[in-house]
């Protein structure tokens, strides 16, 4: 399936928020932007960007040896205590330096401290000295996106001279999954939002606003070709979601630079996860999956062994529907919900079982959800 | 196990021009159409401006028209009303017993209800590129017979559906599938009205990844009134006998017979193409194209009755005046002060042409009084007409004379 080598170049720019406020903005109540059929109302980009730009950075990679700058990346300050700002990039950006610079809208430079990075999730978190005359991002970690949203990024591409740079489109996919290997296991899927916003290498890490000017995703990646040719405008963001629960538990796990902070994620095992969309009509037939499983996820490759979802009896084929009684969507969904749920967790799962006789009932599965 | 090894050898099939798109080159060879002088001069890339789609200068009319924004749906909510409605096609066939898939988009366009239970839904697509795919190695599989064509929405449900037939020089191919299912119709607006200028929006399912299907993406009307060469293999390509509006939203290939929405939430396009140059690292950005849904409605009924659409002909060959070299101007002798409009290259024997005594170095410069300023106009005017209707075609020859011709199509 996966035979045409699709292009992916991460964002190699950082782009760093700083805010001024101190303690991380949450906002949980956000209204819903789903009321039908409602009138475009015009938006102040230039306020909106004054609002934004001090939440962002450009991140200094100094390489291996700490003196050499081996790249430019992008940044957004998340959070601020007493030990100082809290700076989300991404992992590629911070990836093979043990030195790093933070530069911020106001031109001052500072050190950054490492608290850790995770490379499937794409996430390092920077620390700066409480001096820094930066504003704290406001987050929106509510999943309101709706296609057609208006979105900006803020970043650095390409060189320092074009940092801040102020890019600005249209929500155009929400719930992707970027394939950046062949692998399909749950925890190396890039779940994103695509959009049509301009960004380029330097773009990395910085962030990506809704018209609220709250931070909704992290610009990672972009799509440069499909295979054969090409391709324009296919860029995309990792939600804030997903990267602030990385972050967070990065950061609360940083003991010292010899010890780094870990994203710890919850695992139901390494298999293949498909979603049932990406079935083919051809695929489908030879599995006599009926018609009526429109959504879920498809296992494929469920290794011998122990596992969360071998222990639970569950096997190659199989398709999970739903998870505690929410409808899973597909892949990535199925992955928010796990990374949702402490380790230790028991959850029920609902399973079509694949038989010989073709698609079992819906049966429910009770799965302990354990520890990556 | 035998499942999961045929899973690995299922393959997607390549094609080389899966968006009709064409290079540079060609597209600047094409510019130089059939000429009687043989200059084949490069044509500037300039002269791509030469059809602005505004109002023609030559009406002396430099009072700007002023009209007030109307009030216009938020992205989100246009997306919202018209996104069930496009559907990602996977066009099929087996061949040495492999799959092979050619993935594209487009989108719901009508509805017959059966009386049993059951509607018949009329789905678009774009024809160009589903062709290419179905000539292989040489060999053309019949679309109706040996094709496969499944329609899958992103809320998952997907059905089987049949190849009805296509008109090449709209690029456009209708399919239909019958369910016990009620489908999501879209609201279809008009094309004839849009303005330069004015906000639409594409969906369609990029890179021919189902993980991006519907993919959103958002622009302004470029320009109208454009040309399109519609290419069915590497070589072959047909100039298309009507109009296209040019827009500037990010376009990939797979999202080719997707949706092109207003600012109401109306289809008043279907995606066909973006230029494109493989032999420079300078590429083209948004510049694609969208057939307008009026010129579809004007066949879509015939092609869904016969399987393709007779348009009426005239019997001339044309060049565009605009394009013509000082020259290849003097050589036809071109009257001096004109600068838009079609010459008559050759004129047939034996045709609507011949029969109303048109000859060839004359200059077509409207078209029921309808100013033609190049081929495209003088094609969107005669898309507009049926075989059979007499029509009044007025020339400008080389001393400036004014003839008007009434010709029987």
């Amino acid at each position: 399936m996966k035979t045409m080598k699709k292009r992916w170049i991460a964002l190699w720019t950082s782009l760093m928020v700083v805010p001024l406020a101190t303690g991380f903005i949450v906002e949980t109540n956000a209204t819903a932007n789903t009321a039908l059929l409602e009138i475009a109302t015009p938006i102040d980009d230039a306020a909106l960007y004054a609002s934004t730009v001090t939440s962002s950075v450009s991140v200094l990679n100094y390489g291996s040896t700490g003196t050499t700058l081996q790249g430019i990346g992008s940044g957004v300050v998340y959070r601020q205590d007493l030990q100082g700002y809290y700076v989300i990039t991404n992992h590629h950006v911070v990836d093979g330096g043990t030195s790093f610079e933070v530069i911020l809208s106001t031109k001052q430079r500072l050190s950054a401290t490492l608290l850790g990075s995770d490379d499937d999730q794409d996430i390092a978190v920077l620390r700066l000295s409480t001096l820094a005359n930066v504003t704290v991002a406001t987050i929106d970690l509510e999943d309101t996106l709706i296609p057609g949203e208006e979105v900006f990024a803020i970043g650095t591409p390409g060189e320092i001279d074009f940092a801040f740079t102020l890019t600005k489109g249209i929500v155009a996919g929400v719930d992707r999954v970027v394939d950046l290997d062949e692998d399909v296991l749950l925890h190396q899927q890039t779940h994103a939002i695509q959009m049509d916003v301009a960004v380029n290498p330097g773009n990395s890490g910085g962030p990506l606003f809704n018209s609220q000017g709250k931070l909704i995703g992290i610009n990672s990646l972009k799509l440069t070709s499909d295979g054969y040719r090409p391709v324009q405008g296919l860029n995309f963001a990792l939600p804030i979601h997903d990267m602030f629960l990385a972050a967070e538990s990065i950061r609360t796990r940083y003991i010292s630079p010899f010890r780094l902070g870990t994203f710890v994620r919850s695992t139901l095992g390494d298999h293949q996860y498909r979603s049932i969309l990406e079935l083919t009509y051809h695929e489908r037939y030879e599995l006599g999956l009926p018609s009526e499983i429109r959504q879920g996820v498809f296992l494929q490759d469920v290794v011998d062994g122990t596992n969360a979802l071998t222990t639970a009896g569950m096997k190659d084929y199989d398709v999970i529907t739903s998870w505690n009684g929410i409808a899973v969507r597909d892949k990535v969904h199925l992955r928010q919900l796990l990374y949702a749920t402490t380790s230790s967790t028991q959850v029920q799962l609902t399973i079509r079982p694949f038989l010989e006789t073709g698609y079992g009932a819906a049966t429910v599965k009770t799965v302990t959800v354990a520890s990556a | 196990m035998k499942w999961k090894k045929h899973l690995l050898t299922v393959l997607i099939a390549m094609s080389t021009l899966l968006v009709s798109g064409c290079g540079l080159n060609e597209w600047l060879s094409s510019l130089s159409f059939p000429t009687s002088s043989s200059s084949g001069s490069s044509v500037p890339i300039t002269t791509t401006s030469l059809c602005s789609g505004l109002p023609s200068g030559s009406s002396g009319n430099t009072t700007s028209h002023v009209s007030i924004a109307t009030l216009s749906l938020a992205p989100s909510s246009i997306y919202q009303s018209v996104e069930p409605s496009v559907f990602l096609m996977n066009a099929c066939y087996v061949q040495s017993s492999q799959e092979y898939y050619y993935t594209t988009s487009g989108f719901l366009h009508s509805s017959v209800d059966n009386g049993d239970g059951t509607t018949t839904y009329y789905l678009l697509s774009s024809a160009s590129g589903i062709f290419h795919y179905y000539q292989v190695q040489g060999e053309v599989l019949s679309m109706k017979e040996q094709g496969v064509f499944e329609f899958v929405f992103r809320n998952g449900s997907r059905y089987l559906g049949e190849y009805v037939g296509s008109y090449d020089a709209f690029d456009v191919a209708v399919f239909a599938l019958t369910t016990e299912d009620v489908l999501p119709l879209p609201t279809i607006g008009s094309s004839d009205d849009l303005l330069v200028g004015q906000a639409v929006y594409a969906i369609g399912t990029p890179a021919f990844d189902v993980s991006l299907i519907n993919t959103y993406v958002g622009g302004v009307v470029s320009g109208l009134h454009r040309r399109q060469y519609v290419y069915f293999n590497d070589t072959a390509y047909a100039l298309a006998d009507y109009s296209v509006f040019q827009f500037d939203a990010p376009i990939n290939g797979g999202m080719e017979g997707g949706a092109v929405v207003n600012t109401n939430g109306e289809i008043v396009g279907m995606l066909s193409y973006k230029y494109v140059d493989d032999t420079s690292d300078v590429t083209f950005e948004s510049i694609a194209m969208a057939v307008g849904m009026d010129d579809i409605a004007r066949v879509i009924d015939q092609i869904i009755a016969t399987g393709t659409y007779a348009r009426p002909t005239i019997g001339i060959t044309i060049m565009d005046v605009a394009l013509l070299s000082s020259q290849d101007r003097l050589a036809n002798g071109i009257y001096a002060s004109l600068y838009e409009g079609v010459m008559v290259s050759t004129v047939a024997s034996g045709t609507a042409a011949s029969r109303a005594g048109m000859v060839a170095g004359e200059v077509v410069v409207a078209f029921n009084s309808q100013e033609v300023t190049n081929i495209a106009s003088l094609a969107s005017y005669l898309v507009r007409t049926i075989a059979g209707e007499s029509i009044t075609l007025t020339t400008v020859n080389s001393l400036g004379i004014t003839k008007n011709y009434t010709v029987q199509l």
